[in-house]
């Protein structure tokens, strides 16, 4: 389904960040920009955040749950967990391996 | 701020319009937000598909595809029935000259001359185009060649390219061949009105000259 993110162009960063603000339960779209800033420090603007949601749902990676007080949460599809999981295991190889050159150098 | 959201797209709105608004119930007003909502909303009107339940873009080329398909069948049908007024005037024509045993060249030749000139502005312009259509199909990719190979060839291509230039020419090409369709099709029916009056088995064409004339006719 999702394959990568790296096609999303500019909203693969915010999908990225979406995604692991997912990770441990549902949230909703002010919850999301608030877990964003506090994980990666810059805040989502709200564009942004519904640019990179609207490509995650049409690739079946996250789903979208019954609306709260018209605001609607968000949840991960096992595609995007998995998706998700290999994306940040990339990310720690390439952080492993780059810490080493670094420490070597 | 429920303004901002009227700038996207109406499809887009339908899907995430309520939500979006109480996002944006709950932000501060400021140069950065509407900007970012700006980039967002032209991000949803330059790619449609992207949203839930929107055509992919596979599904958009498609629908583009066969909108044009429509339009140049009903294109073509106008060829088709200017054509078919010509060959059924030509048969007409040839079985008023066999009925009377007046044998008239100069009525088929310029029947045919008349046609051929009404004509041939269309085949000076789809020149060009057939041109632009070989480019297309060379430079435009398999997107293109798929586009092309599934529609007739004259305006496909125009619509592809997308430029307002050529869309104009499209345009004057489909209505000069709609006028030149009725152009011809009147044409052939005052000839061959001329050509039904001069051949008459009678003087005027009252009620019973008509009667010979069916009489013939069924013979």
């Amino acid at each position: 389904m999702g394959g990568d993110l790296l096609d999303l162009g500019r909203f693969a960063e915010p999908a990225l960040l979406i995604l692991v603000s997912l990770a441990d339960g549902p949230k909703h779209g002010y919850a999301m920009m608030d877990d964003i800033e506090r994980l990666s420090g810059a805040r989502p603007g709200p564009g942004t955040l519904y640019g990179a949601l609207a490509r995650l749902e049409r690739r079946g990676l996250i789903e979208p749950l019954p609306a709260q007080d018209r605001r609607r949460p968000y949840r991960l599809t096992d595609g995007g967990a998995a998706l998700l999981r290999t994306q940040l295991t990339g990310l720690r190889d390439l952080a492993h391996v780059g810490l080493r050159r670094l420490a070597s150098a | 701020m429920s303004w901002l959201l009227r700038l996207y797209p109406r499809a887009w709105r339908r899907r995430y319009g309520e939500e979006f608004a109480a996002l944006l119930e709950q932000q501060r007003l400021t140069p950065r937000l509407v900007l970012d909502v700006l980039r967002g909303a032209l991000d949803a009107h330059l790619h449609p598909h992207v949203a839930p339940g929107q055509p992919t873009e596979l599904a958009a080329i498609g629908r583009i595809v066969m909108a044009e398909t429509r339009s140049l069948l009903l294109h073509h049908a106008t060829l088709l029935a200017g054509l078919s007024t010509l060959l059924l005037g030509l048969a007409l024509l040839a079985w008023l000259v066999v009925l009377s045993g007046n044998w008239a060249p100069d009525n088929v030749f310029y029947l045919a001359l008349l046609s051929l000139v009404a004509r041939s502005p269309l085949t000076v312009l789809g020149v060009p185009i057939l041109a632009g259509l070989l480019k297309l199909l060379i430079l435009g990719g398999p997107a293109a060649a798929l586009a092309i190979s599934a529609a007739p060839l004259l305006d496909v291509g125009l619509r592809l390219e997308g430029q307002s230039v050529v869309a104009s020419v499209r345009m004057q090409v489909r209505w000069l061949n709609l006028a030149l369709a009725a152009l011809s099709a009147a044409a052939i029916g005052v000839l061959l009105l001329y050509t039904f009056v001069a051949h008459l088995p009678c003087t005027s064409l009252d009620t019973p000259c008509l009667a010979r004339v069916v009489a013939q006719l069924m013979d």
